[in-house]
């Protein structure tokens, strides 16, 4: 039996090729880092003042509470749409995918204006940051539903047979799913968690999360300490619930993608109200930037690229530019993710269990404070050869970081569906282990890493996370001048800057149906 | 063999270091903000002439906003990310010089600046530019109802001014946190009183500048028509308004309400070329450099140099407000704003 076992393997040499890197790079620039600086920084009077201070407690309470209550909905509302647009084929369905992706580069501030204006009452707290945290990361559930391998033909069969619809759904579609659902909601969970802008602006004293408070401490009162006492709460907490969640992970049964059908009347019903939400902020965009103090006009679209206020008076940045650092940035970043899921998915394929440390270690960037880590790769590469504070590659670098699990997720899903009889079977027809390997897994994971790199872009071109931490000489994104118009005095400002949104939410549609379109033509 | 490599190595990373140290001379880096422009403008043309003139090249590196700059250059204290500092000001000062951030010079040229301003850099730092946080008022909302826009800062507790101001949240805010300090400055202890009357005047808090300035302020569309902003957003709504020759602001001042903040720059320790870095601090307070400030910085030169028209018609600068010392800011920063957190919460 056990000879057997090994038999099937891939050798040794190649489970140490595609796992050291991976891991060498969350050990090298994320647990070193956060290490150096919570060593650096910590005391025991700071973490005896912060563990005592009820408010901290609190504070936990609410991320969590938040975080759930976010996860739930966002799922409840994305199934659906995934669902629908997962099995069937219609015009406009990569355009429809893509729109999803955009609403994740939508500038934090606009989309919290826009959430408390369509709120009645102009609320702060839990509500408003529900709302805007479903939106932002509805696309993470559709777009990963969507690529997932859904049973239609068992569907089919059941249905065939006599089964209710809402009884296919529970007993054959959802418990199928579920290991693709449980990675994706536990990347929402995680982003919620350690949500930062949109709690900044939306939260209130008590109503907000550790990211904020470690900020809060760190940035604003300087007591670099007790952020770092928070951030370990903050990581801690998450580790236990990422545990428990991969408890309640169970393999899923084998099963293939079947055919897709035509759109049926109530799915087209699901796509477009799915389309309408997601829309929402981003005609407020368009609206916006045709405003300039409240009248129309058109000079914010006049001025877009342009670098002057008035003639002998200019900005000190060119958007044009800087939309150009924005796309070579997001082209590398992907890149760079796409490298590292992809020996994480090998990693996986090959060893399940040394496979399950290292996706751990490439999920770790999305439960550490962005300010924690930015911080301590700011004190661990601050000496010759790796002076590296200010280099041209931690920008991209930093964004495949975040980007790795929303590339990897969905295709360790989806491997969860393999049926390991067929790399079995395929060793045993003489097929060298490596080879068994690729001919089985390939096919199913090519499709959800090509999508999920569409995530890896938009990730790197809405530009969030422990990047915008890091000091830069020149370079500037597109979304940093888009905060920077934000920030000024002056109506014509604003509507540049939802101009500009609008031609990065744009950017990003067109790389990610450039991807998807990718992903399809490995489909056939 | 062993001790041939690692002697080998040795050698290399001594090299290394070498090299790495050994330049410096030619070139500074230069640490600001994130609104300080990093190219093309005046400023920026400024710089380039010093290089001309000096053969010092300097580098732009973007540090984030201050309180990331000064929290990055704390950690980072005396293996600094650049030669200079450009932009801590009076709230975070102390913080940076009680980790020893700089190493102390004043620009020779700061005998002629005034006195306040030089002496809240306590030796350590040299004051480059100021500015005021006062309450905005909307001018044509005031133009159209029976009220005369306030004048004071007592006024804005006063219940005919009820429900019309909007300010940020001191925690979260730089802006708001000027405003408390400036209640704090005038109002001594008697501040938290104060500020119980601003919350039965039904005050809105933001968590942020934008969000009053263009979410609450009726100019924008909100319905409070006092908002806590800059003494320098008038000339600014003229200068990027629809209007660049309006002989009125549609904003205005009130000048009780001011709390100035000042902006210095000093040489960080660490640097290995002290004397560059200290010939470039001169160079930014000179007249050369200070003119180009107020149209891109937002904020006002220490330097005797002419203003543009723009600000001598619609700018406030009201002369000395009260002001606490950094020392003092940053002892009791704190407790001040969880002392108004549990008044307005």
């Amino acid at each position: 039996m056990d000879q057997h076992h090994r038999l099937n393997r891939p050798p040794r040499w190649f489970t140490t090729a595609v796992t050291t890197p991976p891991a060498a790079i969350a050990l090298g620039f994320v647990i070193v880092p956060v290490a150096m600086l919570s060593a650096q920084a910590i005391s025991i009077e700071a973490l005896s003042t912060t563990l005592s201070d009820t408010r901290t407690w609190k504070v936990l309470g609410f991320t969590t509470g938040q975080a759930l209550i976010s996860t739930i909905a966002t799922v409840a509302l994305g199934l659906a749409p995934g669902l629908v647009i997962a099995r069937s084929d219609f015009r406009g369905r990569q355009l429809v995918l893509s729109l999803f992706a955009a609403v994740f580069v939508m500038p934090t501030v606009v989309m919290a204006a826009g959430v408390r204006a369509l709120l009645p009452g102009d609320p702060t707290g839990l509500v408003p940051i529900v709302v805007a945290h479903t939106l932002f990361n509805l696309a993470i559930i559709v777009r990963g539903i969507a690529t997932a391998p859904v049973p239609l033909d068992m569907e089919h069969a059941a249905t065939v047979l006599g089964a209710r619809r809402l009884d296919v759904a529970r007993t054959i579609t959802l418990p199928l799913l579920r290991p693709t659902l449980i990675g994706l909601s536990t990347v929402v969970f995680a982003l919620c968690f350690t949500s930062f802008g949109i709690v900044r602006i939306l939260g209130t004293t008590t109503s907000t999360t550790l990211e904020v408070e470690i900020w809060r401490e760190t940035i604003i009162l300087g007591r670099i300490d007790r952020g770092v006492v928070l951030a370990i709460v903050q990581l801690l907490t998450l580790v236990v619930g990422l545990a428990l969640w991969l408890v309640i992970r169970r393999r899923s049964m084998p099963h293939q993608h079947g055919r897709r059908q035509p759109l049926s009347r109530q799915g087209l019903l699901i796509v477009v109200g799915s389309c309408l939400v997601v829309l929402a902020p981003i005609i407020a965009l368009i609206r916006g930037s045709f405003l300039v103090n409240n009248t129309l006009s058109l000079s914010g679209w006049r001025n877009l690229f342009s670098n002057s206020i008035r003639p002998g008076l200019r900005l000190g940045f060119d958007p044009a530019q800087a939309l150009l650092t924005s796309l070579t940035t997001a082209a590398l970043a992907t890149m760079f993710a796409l490298i590292i899921a992809t020996l994480v998915v090998a990693a996986t394929a090959s060893s399940p269990n040394i496979g399950r440390i290292v996706d751990g270690a490439a999920m770790l960037p999305l439960g550490i404070s962005a300010i924690t880590l930015g911080l301590g790769l700011l004190i661990t590469f601050d000496v010759p050869p790796v002076d590296w504070r200010a280099s041209s590659f931690m920008t991209p670098l930093g964004h495949a970081l975040i980007a790795t699990p929303f590339v990897m997720r969905p295709a360790i899903g989806a491997l969860s569906a393999l049926n390991r009889r067929q790399v079995h079977a395929a060793a045993t027809l003489g097929a060298q282990p490596i080879r068994a390997l690729a001919n089985t897994v390939v096919p199913i994971v090519a499709i959800p890493l090509l999508s999920g790199a569409g995530f890896a872009v938009a990730i790197s071109l809405g530009e969030f996370g422990a990047t915008s931490m890091l000091s830069r000489s020149g370079g500037e994104t597109l979304p940093i001048i888009i905060e920077r118009l934000l920030s000024r005095t002056g109506g014509d400002f604003r509507a540049r800057a939802y101009g500009l949104s609008i031609i990065l939410a744009s950017a990003t549609m067109g790389m990610v149906i450039a991807l998807d379109t990718a992903a399809s033509r490995r489909q056939r | 063999m062993n001790t041939r490599i690692l002697t080998l190595a040795a050698t290399a990373l001594l090299a290394i270091i070498t090299f790495g140290c050994s330049g410096g001379a030619d070139e500074l880096t230069l640490v600001t903000y994130s609104s300080f422009p990093a190219a093309d403008t005046d400023l920026n043309d400024a710089l380039a002439a010093f290089t001309e003139e000096t053969g010092i090249t300097v580098n732009i590196l973007n540090a984030g906003d201050t309180g990331t700059m000064v929290t990055k250059a704390v950690l980072a204290s005396g293996n600094p990310e650049g030669d200079v500092m450009w932009g801590v000001d009076n709230t975070l000062l102390s913080r940076a010089t009680a980790a020893d951030v700089f190493e102390p010079f004043v620009a020779e040229a700061a005998s002629t600046f005034d006195d306040q301003l030089v002496a809240l850099g306590n030796g350590i730092v040299t004051p480059v530019d100021f500015g005021d946080v006062c309450v905005n008022f909307d001018r044509a909302w005031f133009d159209n109802s029976a009220l005369e826009p306030p004048t004071t800062l007592d006024a804005l507790a006063d219940p005919t001014y009820a429900s019309l101001l909007a300010v940020q949240h001191p925690g979260t805010s730089s802006p708001g946190l000027a405003f408390l300090l400036s209640t704090i400055a005038r109002l001594g202890d008697g501040w938290t009183t104060y500020w119980e009357d601003l919350v039965t005047n039904d005050v809105l808090v933001t968590n942020d500048w934008e969000e009053a300035y263009y979410g609450a302020f009726t100019r924008a569309g909100g319905d409070r028509p006092l908002v806590v902003s800059y003494g320098s957003s008038p000339p600014f709504e003229v200068l990027y308004g629809d209007d660049p020759t309006a002989s009125v602001a549609p904003t205005g001042v009130v000048e009780d309400t001011c709390y100035r903040q000042v902006e210095f720059a000093g040489v960080l320790r660490g640097t290995d070329a002290p004397d560059e870095a200290r010939q470039l601090i001169e160079f930014l307070v000179s007249a050369d450099f200070q003119q180009h400030i107020p149209l891109n910085l937002y904020v006002f030169p220490v330097a005797d140099v002419a203003l543009d028209q723009v600000f001598i018609d619609h700018a406030v600068i009201p002369d000395a407000p009260p002001a606490l010392t950094p020392a003092d800011i940053d002892a009791a920063r704190a407790s001040w704003v969880e002392q108004w957190i549990s008044i307005t919460g």
